[in-house]
């Protein structure tokens, strides 16, 4: 497995791999024309993803546990909505160093309101988000009318908003939420095992049917249509991964609600940005702002949807707290992340 | 945006007069009767310190080539990006079909039927053929994109047009530079456009490639519309175009029938080596 990652023969695999695949259609062979010619695709993340399960599994014989894992689970959510965010900004050729401090602002904005002015739980997250959005704006009307570098808007963001927070937590420095509030038992809910089943089932039914229906289409269209063996392997792959996951976690306290959250967020942004024009205009100011200006995109309000969106994620993060700790100390547990 | 329907269009550029000093000769070449599809009258457009275009004039017919040629820094660029909605002139008007029309973004362009080349493409390396072909004027429904409508449209211009590119689907970083051409050429036919302007479109192509392009030129033309073609290369522009218009120092020097013309003469205008005809 380890060995895999090695430059040298991971090359030559990739290779023999590109070869295996080339019998199997146009597509395929396009596919393995673009892995040839260097275009990986997820493979080097899937690659440090085995070596730091590999490396840290035997440092510590408890990395690999249920437990353990499902932790990860758990604070991934978290992160991983925040960087969900980055991602947009990134896609822009822009950097967003804010992100932390915009989530920390948004839990104080929702815990303060929810506890110290009796705000309902589900307005407060909506005022919260709110605001992130505003900040977002204002990132995005800096760096596109004021023309001031993102490093720079977003670097005065991570100090300025941080700021705001402690002014906003006041002299002691934490707010708790209840226990048994609404917000902290979203952090603290689990799905039955049936449920997560029946999930796994559905995503791969999905998926499955999503690629059978397109190969109807592009049948009907005169496209070139991917081998059917392709559409079932690709649904076989989701649900085999799928099922590993929540055999995992359900060896532990089953499937987090936050981390059902957080796979639906990424499934909604990679839809959005591929298949809506909003998304494709962010890759394509990106690639070259100058070209999707000249196509008669408006690049100005691209940007500054960009960082909006990448602001309203962070802040979407902050509503979905690393509940792997106390569930208590959501205030403080983003700050600190900050 | 410019309501391409009727009216008088009230509020044009102001009027300025067109300053029709320099470089007489208006020669209108298109066929006789219908207006001409594209006007241009007296351009002035300044940078800085630098006077890019000092009263241009140019008339372009449905069905014809016409060639712009000068030397570095007559204006030929800054011609077509005004036409093309890039940059807005000083002063000046244009006409599109014989109407009044203000051209002041890249999508007033497009709206009216006026597509652009530029010299250095502007396709995105990140996106696909298919995605850079549509870029901006994406087919959709219910706000979500026609992939499918749009790639089966893709390989059908593709395919008439004798582009060969074997996966449309790679990114546009992954194609040689004569392919990005095609694209960039393809594209702009996309929208059934009436004016197609062409900046420098064989600069940076061998010699087959650039024999595929001028035939390309050619077709264009044969399906009626109206051509611009920028170009420092005066074998081709004598070899594509109907009439040569000639700048320098971004005033009018002349136009001129390519088939009436010896290339001395067109060399003397660019060079503004006295000898007008």
């Amino acid at each position: 497995m380890i060995t895999d990652t090695a430059p040298g023969p991971a090359r030559g695999r990739l290779a023999r791999f590109a070869r295996l695949a080339r019998p199997a259609g146009p597509l395929a062979a396009a596919a393995a024309g673009r892995l040839r010619g260097g275009d990986l695709g997820a493979l080097p993340v899937v690659a440090a993803l085995a070596v730091i399960a590999a490396v840290f599994g035997t440092l510590n014989g408890r990395f690999l546990s249920a437990e353990n894992l499902t932790n990860l689970a758990l604070q991934m959510a978290a992160t991983g909505t925040i960087a969900l965010g980055v991602v947009i900004v990134l896609l822009l050729g822009e950097i967003d160093l804010s992100v932390g401090s915009v989530s920390g602002l948004c839990a104080v904005v929702m815990t303060v309101l929810n506890v110290r002015h009796g705000v309902p739980a589900g307005l407060a997250v909506l005022l919260a988000l709110g605001a992130a959005v505003l900040v977002g704006l204002l990132h995005g009307l800096m760096f596109t009318m004021l023309a001031m570098p993102s490093f720079v808007v977003t670097l005065s963001g991570l100090i300025g908003w941080q700021g705001l927070l402690l002014y906003l937590l006041g002299h002691e420095g934490t707010v708790n939420l209840p226990f048994d509030g609404p917000i902290a038992r979203l952090s603290d809910t689990w799905l039955p095992a049936w449920l997560s089943w029946l999930a796994v089932a559905a995503l791969a039914a999905a998926a499955l049917a999503a690629a059978l229906v397109t190969r109807r289409l592009r049948a009907r269209a005169d496209l070139p249509v991917p081998p059917l063996g392709w559409a079932l392997a690709r649904a076989g792959a989701l649900a085999a991964v799928l099922a590993a996951v929540v055999a995992v976690l359900n060896g532990d306290r089953g499937v987090p609600l936050t981390l059902v959250i957080f796979g639906s967020l990424v499934v909604l942004l990679d839809l959005a940005l591929r298949g809506t024009a909003a998304g494709r205009w962010i890759y394509a100011v990106g690639g070259s702002a100058e070209a999707a200006r000249r196509a008669g995109i408006s690049v100005t309000r691209i940007r500054i949807l960009g960082f909006a969106a990448a602001s309203l994620l962070a802040g979407a993060g902050a509503s979905s707290p690393p509940a792997g700790s106390p569930p208590s100390t959501r205030a403080r547990a983003a700050a600190t992340s900050c | 945006m410019t309501a391409p329907g009727g009216g008088p269009a009230g509020g044009t550029s102001g009027t300025s007069g067109p300053s029709g000093t320099g470089g007489g000769t208006s020669g209108t070449g298109g066929k006789a009767g219908a207006p001409p599809v594209l006007s241009v009258r007296g351009i002035k457009k300044r940078y800085g310190g630098v006077q890019a275009l000092d009263g241009v004039n140019l008339e372009v017919s449905a069905g014809e080539v016409v060639a712009l040629v000068g030397d570095n820094g007559a204006g030929k660029s800054t011609l077509v990006k005004v036409v093309s909605g890039v940059t807005v002139p000083d002063a000046g008007e244009i006409a599109f079909g014989g109407r009044p029309v203000r051209v002041a973004r890249p999508h007033d362009a497009q709206a009216l039927g006026i597509s652009t080349v530029h010299q250095d493409l502007a396709l995105c390396e990140n996106l696909d053929v298919v995605a850079n072909l549509f870029l901006g004027s994406e087919k959709r429904r219910w706000g979500l994109l026609g992939h499918l409508r749009m790639e089966r449209a893709a390989r059908e211009l593709l395919a008439s047009l004798d582009v060969r590119i074997r996966d449309i689907r790679a990114p546009v970083a992954a194609l040689s530079g004569g392919q990005r051409q095609s694209v960039a050429i393809s594209r702009a036919l996309l929208g059934d456009p009436r004016l197609v302007l062409l900046d420098e479109p064989t600069a940076a192509l061998g010699v087959e490639q650039t024999a595929q392009v001028l035939d390309l030129v050619r077709r264009l033309r044969d399906r009626g519309l109206a051509v611009v073609v920028i170009s420092h290369n005066l074998a081709d522009v004598r070899a594509v175009s109907d009439r040569i218009a000639v700048l320098r120092l971004g005033r009018d020097a002349g136009v001129f029938r390519t088939a009436e013309t010896s290339r001395e003469a067109v060399v003397a205008a660019i060079t503004g080596a006295g000898v007008t005809t």
